[in-house]
């Protein structure tokens, strides 16, 4: 069931890419294609965060050690506020999805705006996946 | 695409994707969640918002990240041991 559940990602972004009539649709659907996305680049960013608290390793003393992770860490702490905004955003749309509640597009909309505050709080050299029909600073 | 055709497409790879081996264990949680998204858009063209049945869920970084630290961490105290 994983390997299916697995595979079934590859089609998403097909189905993601059809045409919708409706508003609240194409928000719930670039919120859809957002939480792939962040998803995704969760394991990137960890991985980057790893490698960075890694390369502190090369230093000769304890105490440079932990100077170059505390500047790590503080390099990497605007994003990871951002990313729990962006997370409680996502479970709160979640959760408006399966209630059928009206106010999905309200959160789909707020998803979106997380997801793009992300980007400039990223350290150098780090993005986020882009995600179609999404354009961060778009009116 | 229906959700008979969708179930047909996924039974076809699930039997490629076990040919192919296991898939990275850090890939899988981000891939089930795009496969239960994957109904969701298929609800979404079909029927619908009012129908949709599989949501995700958004994935913390702390936990990862907080692990990443402990590893990093246990590295330094062998390469610098309890000295501060």
């Amino acid at each position: 069931m994983r390997v299916l559940r697995a595979v079934g990602g590859i089609f998403l972004l097909a189905a993601l890419g059809c045409s919708s009539s409706s508003s609240r649709q194409v928000q719930a659907k670039a919120a859809n294609a957002i939480a792939v996305a962040a998803n995704q680049a969760a394991s990137l960013l960890v991985d980057q965060y790893r490698k960075e608290l890694g390369k502190c390793l090369a230093f000769d003393t304890r105490l440079e050690f932990a100077m170059c992770v505390g500047k790590v860490n503080n390099d990497w702490a605007r994003v990871r506020a951002d990313w729990a905004d962006l997370a409680d955003l996502q479970n709160q749309w979640a959760t408006a999805l399966e209630k059928g509640s009206s106010e999905v597009e309200v959160y789909a909309q707020a998803v979106l705006k997380a997801y793009c505050d992300i980007a400039p709080d990223l350290p150098p050299g780090i993005a986020l996946p882009a995600v179609a029909g999404v354009v961060c600073g778009a009116p | 695409m229906t959700r008979q055709e969708i179930a047909e497409t996924l039974e076809l790879f699930s039997k490629v994707a076990e040919s192919l081996g296991a898939l990275s264990p850090q890939l899988m949680p981000a891939m089930e969640v795009a496969g239960a998204l994957l109904l969701i858009g298929a609800d979404l063209e079909g029927k619908g918002l009012d129908s949709i049945q599989h949501i995700t869920r958004a994935i913390s970084l702390d936990d990862p990240m907080n692990q990443a630290q402990d590893d990093v961490n246990k590295e330094a105290d062998k390469k610098f041991g309890d000295k501060n």
